[in-house]
């Protein structure tokens, strides 16, 4: 089931970001209530780098989640794509979603998310697959005053510290994660505890929210180790956690290092003297890259199809096959899975809030009526009975134990071979093969994962209703990333340290 | 702090010393004998990271991967000096402004043809994922045959420097141009030779790394200023000197790694400038400023 005969992965390069000013006029809002609606999407998106695969899930969650709210039942009809634009149709609505590439870069995203508005006149914003990026598009949507439903990033702070009015978020987040994962690390697995995380903000949050998590359910954490953002070698931090005499390893990293993480705790014996527990990633991912090195794994899952209970996931569940089968989801290549993978809940909740909110607001998309209607809000979605908080915007529901366990009878129960599959699947081994798949432990219900609620969040004033102006002008301020501003000054310095050193040995010979 | 840990900074650390050495050893030899700062050396480190991945998928034989990479640098190299450099000699502005650029050029390259994505073949898909107890720490076998390749590399630079005739004509040409080609040393052709040496080698570098760090377009910048911080601090153009500086910048980075890591590469710069106050031809240079 390997993509290839040596399961190499990717790595996210550095690039040294500039900053970027945007001045920008823009129509916000529509109200007209006809046969037909049409609602504009700004999809901001990862089609090209390391997290390209959650890119995809996005987009076909977004649209499956549109479709099943407007009540479309021929879904390869009323789904329609092209690269830059998918179309979906049903009960007198047409949703157009315009994809932009934002690539991971939160600048890149911020510049997307402007186009969008003021070029593509979207009237609401969704992304993004990584945090920055995600952080970076919900300042813009408040710039803009557009409605910016952000999954399926997961950093606490979107939802916390840097809460904005605009944004609502329907993927569940880290500090739910760790109150799914941590809890019961400490029931069962052990007291004690390392972790390995990036040495950058999402870290430093993940950090915060398992530490506080472990010590209020009795455990004690002995060490953390910071590993710089891109590090292949994880020899040093892991030499360290195995020093510490933990019992339990917590590893958070997101992205494709994670191979080498666990490829490395594996190799390095990690697992004959500790349990190592984390989130369980997406079923493509794991099976192409992971399994091998994570034995026996017990640990939290945000998603996978055989965990939730609810009719909506056995629809989504019928309708994704459908459309696999046809090569017409909306983001589908070689690697996409043959089942709903992890992502998937988070956008297609997102497109039912979506549709639920314009029924409620008799389709104006403008800020204040859409933010009085998400808010409070309660869906039957796939993961089962959503509550879009009204404090901070953060949708509780259910979060899942898992133990990963080898599957070779679930395939046969949804296709009857792999002539099924469209030519080019990296999976049309798995009828012969099996695949690793999870079996549920324990569900956690939505008030057991609730994360706090962050005070700063809960106090923002909220615009007033009714709303009568439809323009408004907006000055964005200018951004900049410090790191990689810090990063340009060492190269700089050591290239012109080296020309002096350089011109003044220079032995005169000509 | 952890016994374990200690050995395992120690041998990790001589480990990361010979890579740096092998890619500095080829920077330093060209300094040697052309005087030209080679800007463009970490891309040619990079290119030879991503082309072994590609070479290993093609033929699923690690260490005849390596061996093509090597030639490829060897002649990307030669090619460069007579195209390239060879208009340019005694205008050492210039020299710089055109590696710099070609660096550019490079990394653009690799993007062209592998993409964005950074690609990392781990020790555990070329076939060596054993990893060794030593003396208590747990270590990679194929850091200990890294290490090995680097000493090999060195004495086999040492016994080409020193016993062979063209060896001989390089550290002529190195002492003086003039006297070297008065006595009848080809100095233009031993210029192809050795800068296709050193970009052979850093290629070969480029290669070995990458079951260590990956192959991503970070990789070329990141080793060009550790190839830099190891010829200031060994003394430049001194062949001797790099090998010492690369396995001193080897064992501060992995201390680092271990021990502070969010500082790894301060500590390097650290060095480098101390190391120029102290002795500004660096800790075995000949001392000429």
């Amino acid at each position: 089931m390997k993509r290839s005969n040596s399961n190499r992965l990717a790595i996210i390069p550095l690039t040294l970001l500039s900053s970027i000013a945007i001045i920008g006029l823009l129509p916000v809002g529509s109200a007209v209530a006809a046969s037909n609606t049409v609602i504009k999407i700004g999809v901001v998106t990862d089609l090209s780098t390391a997290y390209s695969y959650y890119g995809d899930m996005e987009v076909n969650g977004l649209a499956m989640g549109l479709a099943y709210a407007v009540g479309a039942t021929n879904l390869t009809q009323a789904i329609q794509s092209t690269p830059s634009l998918v179309t979906v149709t049903g009960g007198g609505y047409t949703f157009q979603l315009y994809i932009a590439d934002g690539a991971s870069d939160a600048t890149t995203s911020a510049a997307k998310a402007v186009q969008l508005i003021t070029q593509d006149g979207v009237q609401i914003l969704q992304g993004a697959p990584d945090s920055d990026s995600a952080i970076a598009v919900a300042s813009v949507a408040a710039q803009y005053h557009v409605i910016f439903m952000a999954a399926p990033a997961a950093d606490y702070d979107i939802t916390a510290q840097n809460f904005n009015v605009y944004t609502f978020r329907m993927a569940s987040n880290s500090y739910q994660d760790a109150l799914t994962g941590g809890a019961y690390a400490v029931q069962n697995l052990g007291k004690s505890f390392a972790l390995i995380a990036p040495d950058y903000s999402w870290g430093y949050g993940e950090v915060a929210a398992w530490t506080s998590v472990i010590s209020n359910a009795g455990g004690r954490v002995l060490t953390t180790q910071y590993a710089p953002v891109g590090t292949t070698d994880f020899t040093p931090y892991i030499d360290n956690i195995l020093a510490s005499n933990s019992t339990v390893v917590i590893p958070i990293w997101a992205g494709a290092g994670a191979v080498q993480l666990y490829q490395q705790l594996y190799s390095l014996g990690v697992y004959k003297h500790m349990d190592v527990t984390s989130g369980v990633p997406d079923l493509a991912t794991f099976n192409a890259l992971l399994a091998a090195y994570m034995p026996n794994y017990v640990g939290m899952m945000k998603y996978a199809f055989n965990l939730p209970t609810s009719s909506v996931n056995t629809w989504m569940i019928q309708q994704y096959i459908t459309l696999f089968k046809e090569n017409k989801l909306p983001e589908q290549n070689a690697l996409t899975f043959p089942l709903p993978d992890l992502f998937m809940p988070d956008s297609f909740a997102t497109g039912q809030a979506v549709v639920a909110a314009l029924q409620a607001t008799g389709n104006t998309t403008a800020a204040p009526n859409m933010i009085h209607a998400l808010e409070g809000m309660t869906l039957n979605t796939p993961k089962g009975q959503m509550y879009i908080r009204p404090q901070d915007h953060q949708a509780i529901q259910e979060m899942y134990i898992v133990k990963v366990v080898y599957d070779n009878s679930t395939m046969s129960k949804y296709y009857t071979g792999p002539s099924q599959f469209p030519a080019g699947s990296d999976w049309a081994g798995i009828f012969k093969t099996g695949f690793f798949g999870v079996q549920l432990i324990e569900t956690l219900n939505s008030t057991q994962t609730a994360p706090p609620i962050d005070p700063t969040a809960a106090a923002q004033q909220r615009p007033a209703l009714p709303v009568t102006t439809t323009t408004t002008t907006t000055t964005a301020p200018s951004q900049s990333s410090t790191t990689d501003y810090l990063y340009g000054a060492v190269v700089v310095i050591v290239i012109l340290v080296v020309a002096v050193a350089y011109l003044a040995t220079r032995p005169k010979k000509a | 702090m952890a016994y374990e840990t200690l050995v395992s900074a120690i041998v990790n650390g001589f480990s990361y010393g010979m890579l740096l050495f092998i890619f500095a050893s080829g920077l330093s030899i060209v300094f040697g004998l052309m005087d030209v700062l080679n800007f463009a050396h970490g891309a040619f480190f990079m290119a030879g990271a991503y082309l072994v991945v590609s070479l290993f998928d093609a033929t699923n034989n690690f260490v005849l991967s390596l061996i093509i990479v090597l030639a490829v640098g060897f002649a990307v190299g030669s090619l460069t000096e007579l195209g390239l450099l060879r208009p340019l000699y005694g205008r050492p502005i210039f020299q710089i402004l055109l590696t710099l650029g070609l660096f550019f050029v490079i990394q653009q390259l690799v993007l062209f043809i592998w993409g964005p994505l950074g690609l990392y073949l781990g020790p555990e898909n070329i076939g060596l994922p054993q990893v060794l107890n030593v003396l208590g720490a747990s270590i990679y076998l194929y850091r200990l045959l890294l290490s090995a390749a680097g000493v090999a590399t060195a004495v086999v630079l040492y016994v080409f420097l020193n016993r062979t005739s063209v060896g001989t004509k390089v550290r002529a040409g190195s002492e003086s141009r003039e006297l070297a080609e008065v006595f009848g040393i080809n100095i233009k052709a031993l210029g192809t030779i050795v800068f296709g040496l050193g970009t052979g080698l850093a290629f070969f570098a480029g290669g070995l790394a990458e079951p260590w760090v990956g192959a991503s377009t970070a990789t070329g910048t990141d080793f060009l200023l550790l190839g830099f911080i190891v010829v200031v601090v060994g003394g430049m153009g001194s062949f001797s000197g790099s090998f010492v500086g690369a396995v001193v910048i080897g064992l501060v980075h992995q201390f680092s790694a271990y021990y502070v890591p969010q500082v790894t590469f301060v500590t390097d710069l650290l060095i480098m400038i101390i190391v120029l106050l102290l002795r500004p031809s660096g800790l075995l240079g000949k001392g000429k400023s």
